[in-house]
């Protein structure tokens, strides 16, 4: 029993902290059980496994609500206000539901000295939607993202497969019709096979950028469109982007 | 001229497996490392002069030394891994082209200051190099060179891969300490130094990827033969990772003290569609900037450089070609600090967002001449005044474009929008 009413309880609360409600009370599937009790084996303190279980319950539900920070704070052993804390000042916390496929494109200056705004202002058309917003169906969100380590491909885009196990892939470098030639292209992808998709975008892999090779940008967009990976166990993703 | 020592293996098919490690000659550094005593091999890393590639440029032999031999509580090793200033992306190339000369080289370093669980904490935006890491760390565990009694030396060794949540801040090492157990990851006032009390109250290492993958090379072939690379005080090879205006924009591992000159003319193919180069953020967004000129006079060490003015940092090279609006370009860089900030210090807190919002509207051309003055005396008095060095980060930019650039932020005021027209001026769509 808390002494205190937590945002899960309380409307007024969930508001103030701008947080969302499930409808009830959350739990990990079996899988996501048995991975946080081999993570608990891993850190000397309960407390350390907060961010793993986050990233746990991000992939199960989606997104971080009220109930989801009860959730974890019972299994981490620290207070809700504590879970909320660290939720809210990380970016990678999503506090309300996105898009199935999450793009997020960088916005620091390597991009922009290449075109980041132009391949901005591209996205936001071709999807309808602002920076922070996602489309009707539901399928896409757009946000800005700070520096990816991902100069060389400037500018880039990071896309994410929401519920899916970890799958970020880099796209690079765009420009405006990579940039909507990529989204139909995903598009296409999502609707051929029910969510989750298998196959959401290309990686960019440095293989590409080798120190010292010569040649053109690299681009990981194929003239057909993408390249999707798949994921799965070892050596999964080692294909690159095409020439 | 491109030197290849941790760069050696990238061209290698599927170099990123144990197979292809192994059959490079990879974890036989580690059987050297083990046969040397602790101490021995701490002196050997001291002797390379290695320092540290995350930024600080601290030595690393020392920082290990500053470890006490015995300690009641556990120690640990944290990999940084937190690559995010802007600019640098050497780390993922070296996760994702070579994760087992990290293991590697965690061995080393684990062996040598006597630690049993290394954390390497990963950004959370990384994608496929987290993914190589993973699949590496768990060869390597099948293999028997992690877990209990490595490889039948009687050395016991964890590796845990944490993926941090998404915050520039913990690539600071206290506040990599801090994500690391569950919090905001907010830097620790020093002292004590990590390597006192860092993570879980334990004797802390917190080094690069980059440091810790040069380890095997040093240990293979000893102290003498890196000192051969570089120069007499910044010795050895360093990555630096080029961006911006430049042909041919990568990763290139030079030895230190390489003219500048030759590696954005020669190995990147020199200044996008036969511009000049305006100016050049030679260590990452946070160094002060340096002229075109400046930096085609200057060579990449780290002595070099501060005599220039700047600092080599991570080695995250921004090349800026004329038609750049410099105004612009702070404020695309006051906007990033602002944003990650992490709110402790008053200073940093305040200081980063009045910096963000008179770049802007200078850029926007609502500037005022006392503006300039204004930015500098902002900048007096962040640096030095904070806990952590993002302050720091935040000015040195400021001041210098403010110093160096005057006519250029002065001109915007006069005509009141951007003179140079040439870049949209209204990038900033994003609330902030």
């Amino acid at each position: 029993m808390q002494p205190f009413a937590t945002p899960a309880e309380d409307p007024a609360l969930r508001e103030a902290c701008r947080l969302e409600s499930m409808g009830g009370p959350v739990a990990f599937s079996a899988a996501g059980q048995a991975e946080l009790e081999r993570l608990f084996t891993r850190y000397p303190t309960r407390e350390a496994v907060v961010v793993p279980a986050l990233w746990i319950a991000q992939r199960e539900f989606g997104w971080i609500s009220a109930e989801v920070i009860t959730l974890v704070s019972g299994l981490c052993g620290v207070a809700p206000s504590h879970v909320y804390g660290v939720v809210s000042f990380y970016t990678m916390f999503h506090r309300r539901p996105r898009g199935r496929i999450h793009l997020q494109l960088c916005t620091n200056l390597s991009c922009q000295l290449r075109g980041a705004e132009h391949v901005l202002n591209c996205l936001r058309e071709k999807l309808g939607i602002e920076l922070g917003g996602t489309t009707a169906d539901g399928l896409f969100s757009l946000d800005e993202v700070e520096c990816l380590a991902a100069c060389e491909l400037a500018p880039v885009l990071q896309v994410t497969e929401t519920r899916r196990a970890e799958n970020d892939s880099l796209v690079g470098p765009l420009d405006g019709e990579a940039a909507r030639i990529l989204i139909d292209e995903l598009r296409v992808q999502a609707e051929a096979s029910p969510a989750p998709v298998a196959s959401v975008g290309p990686v960019a892999d440095s293989a590409h950028r080798c120190p010292g090779v010569p040649g053109d940008m690299p681009t990981n967009m194929s003239s057909g469109g993408v390249r999707g990976v798949t994921s799965g166990g070892p050596g999964r993703a080692s294909s690159g982007g095409a020439h | 001229m491109e030197v290849k020592l941790l760069t050696r293996n990238f061209d290698r098919p599927e170099s990123w497996t144990l197979d292809a490690y192994e059959k490079a000659g990879g974890y036989r550094a580690w059987k050297t490392a083990f046969a040397l005593e602790p101490e021995a091999l701490i002196q050997l890393v001291k002797d390379s002069g290695l320092r540290g590639r995350g930024g600080a440029g601290f030595p690393t032999g020392l920082k290990w030394s500053f470890v006490p031999k015995e300690s009641s509580s556990p120690k640990y090793l944290c990999v940084n891994a937190d690559e995010s200033e802007p600019g640098t992306f050497k780390d993922r190339y070296l996760l994702e082209k070579d994760p087992h000369a990290v293991i590697e080289g965690i061995l080393i370093c684990c062996w040598a200051v006597g630690i049993h669980h290394a954390y390497i904490y990963v950004r959370g935006e990384f994608g496929l190099p987290l993914f190589r890491l993973r699949d590496a760390v768990r060869e390597a565990y099948a293999k028997g060179y992690l877990g209990h009694d490595v490889d039948g030396h009687g050395f016991d060794l964890e590796v845990t891969v944490h993926r941090g949540g998404g915050a520039y801040i913990c690539g600071e090492e206290t506040g990599l300490i801090e994500s690391l157990e569950g919090k905001k990851g907010q830097p620790r006032i020093k002292p004590p130094f990590p390597a006192v009390k860092g993570a879980f109250g334990g004797p802390t290492v917190v080094n690069n990827v980059e440091t810790i993958t040069t380890l095997p090379w040093i240990v293979e072939h000893g102290a003498a033969e890196y000192r051969k690379f570089g120069t007499e005080k910044s010795p050895g090879t360093k990555l630096f990772s080029v961006s911006g205006h430049v042909v041919r924009p990568g990763v290139y591992e030079i030895p230190l003290g390489l003219p500048c000159k030759e590696l954005v003319y020669d190995l990147c193919g020199g200044i996008s569609g036969g511009r000049t180069m305006k100016a050049n953020i030679p260590g990452g967004s946070s160094v002060p900037v340096l002229t075109g000129a400046e930096a085609e006079a200057v060579n990449l060490d780290y002595e070099s450089l501060a005599a220039a003015g700047t600092m080599l940092g991570s080695g995250g090279m921004i090349v800026l070609d004329d038609e750049t609006c410099m105004v612009w370009t702070l404020a695309v860089l006051e906007k990033f600090y602002a944003h990650e900030s992490c709110g402790q210090c008053t200073p940093c807190r305040e200081g980063t967002g009045w910096l963000r919002d008179l770049v802007y509207r200078l850029e926007a051309g609502g500037g005022k001449s006392c503006d300039l003055e204004t930015i500098l005396s902002i900048t007096r008095n962040m640096m030095g005044t904070t806990i952590c060095v993002l302050a720091d980060a935040a000015a040195m930019p400021a001041a210098s474009f403010v110093q160096k650039f005057r006519g250029e932020f002065e001109a915007h005021v006069g005509a009141g929008h951007c003179p140079m027209r040439r870049r949209p001026a209204h990038f900033l769509t994003a609330a902030h």
